[in-house]
């Protein structure tokens, strides 16, 4: 049997959803984003601190990278650094009409 | 239910050291990390190098399947005994059961019900998951319906944990853009004693489109036009995936010009922009007339290129 289901675009999310969509603590999430390593900005307050949708994928894949390869938060954060700059610059290939991979 | 050679999965003998359980994992983990890997089944490679290490990087769990795997070939049809888990104690599933079809039928068989029966007493609200969906660009402008397949855990009245196969289909809203999420609610893990589901979460990535390309809110089209029109303008319609739109092409416009149609990109909040790249075509120099015309211009016109 098929249900039909609506679904909503996460625009925002506060750490502790974050937290549990990543299945980490709330305090794995608040030390990073303290560190500056989920967003750009370091916030001043965390409990009713509200981040960018897109901020779930960047904190599944440090989480993934520090799971897989016992990486601590600053190397999982470079390697995440890294895969978005390289996503960005094939997007721009792409856009422009080059082949990217 | 297929037995699974987890030994073999890892590429590691069955008196591997802890310590090369753990560098073939990692070895593993960097060649099919979803990020990097070139192959079109990663991300199920991911899971099944995750669920055997798991088990096999665990103490507890890997004599648990040393020992109820003895005398089973890969492949082989696998049943765990009835009285399965008797004098083991597994502190937990070990890795990430979040993603659409993170353990396989044989994990849950054998480590499921430990994972679940650790919430015995307390209500909770079960674990979100995750997927990664496909849509087509056109689902960002219009909105789009797609049947997504949950493997759900069950609990029979054995207590054997089995995975049943599920599927929902779900409205996607339009303005989704690539590497957005989308939430939809109770459809993770079943919760404890009662507890609420989890959320299932769907990354977006679009799948690749012939004629346009994507960066963030922004869509790309190449839009060829032949060397008059770009040398005296001229008014074209112009397909978008919003429908045709009628674009002015300036007069003097060169090949790789970018024309910019504000707000016809994704329809986001804000909404992104429509690029054109233009590409100026040259007609072949195959006939005597267009020969002529191709000399003409050379002698008539004071163009110099370089």
């Amino acid at each position: 049997m098929t249900h039909r289901i609506d679904c909503l675009i996460v625009e925002n999310i506060n750490p502790a959803q974050l937290a549990q969509a990543c299945h980490v603590e709330v305090e794995w999430v608040n030390t990073r984003l303290l560190a500056g390593l989920l967003t750009p900005e370091i916030p001043l307050g965390l409990e009713n601190m509200l981040l960018n949708g897109l901020v779930l994928q960047r904190a599944r894949r440090m989480r993934a990278i520090e799971r897989d390869f016992d990486a601590n938060p600053e190397l999982s954060a470079l390697v995440v650094d890294m895969i978005e700059e390289i996503s960005s610059l094939k997007r721009q290939l792409r856009a422009a009409g080059l082949p990217a991979d | 239910m297929e037995f699974k050679d987890y030994y073999a999965t890892l590429g590691v003998s069955k008196t591997a050291t802890q310590e090369e359980i753990k560098s073939a994992y990692r070895k593993l983990a960097r060649k099919f990390h979803p990020d990097v890997s070139k192959e079109t089944d990663a991300e199920q490679k991911m899971q099944a190098v995750n669920e055997a290490n798991a088990v096999l990087s665990d103490p507890e769990k890997r004599a648990a399947y040393d020992q109820v795997g003895q005398g089973y070939r890969p492949g082989q049809d696998f049943q765990p005994p009835p009285d399965w888990g008797a004098g083991f104690e597994f502190s937990g599933s070990g890795f990430d059961t979040g993603d659409l079809g993170g353990s396989s039928d044989f994990f849950s068989q054998l480590f499921g019900h430990a994972s679940r029966t650790r919430h015995s007493t307390h209500q909770m609200r079960g674990e979100d998951s995750h997927a990664r969906i496909l849509v087509d660009l056109a689902a960002a402008y219009q909105g789009a319906s797609q049947s997504i397949s949950l493997r759900v855990p069950q609990t029979g009245a054995n207590g054997q944990v089995t995975l049943a196969e599920h599927v929902i289909q779900v409205t996607i809203p339009k303005g989704i853009k690539p590497g957005q999420h989308l939430r939809v609610a109770g459809q993770g893990h079943p919760g404890f004693n009662g507890g609420p589901a989890g959320d299932l979460f769907l990354e977006i990535q679009f799948k690749p489109d012939a004629h346009y390309r994507v960066d963030g809110i922004d869509v790309y089209a190449t839009l060829p036009l032949a060397p008059w029109e770009a040398a005296l303008g001229t008014s074209i319609d112009v397909p978008t995936p919003s429908g045709s739109i009628q674009v002015k092409i300036p007069p003097n416009s060169q090949g790789g010009r970018k024309l910019r149609l504000k707000g016809k990109g994704i329809p986001a909040s804000p909404p992104g922009d429509f690029y054109l790249l233009l590409e100026i075509v040259l007609p072949p120099a195959d006939s005597e007339r267009a020969r002529e015309l191709y000399t003409a211009m050379a002698r008539d016109l004071a163009f110099k290129v370089r």
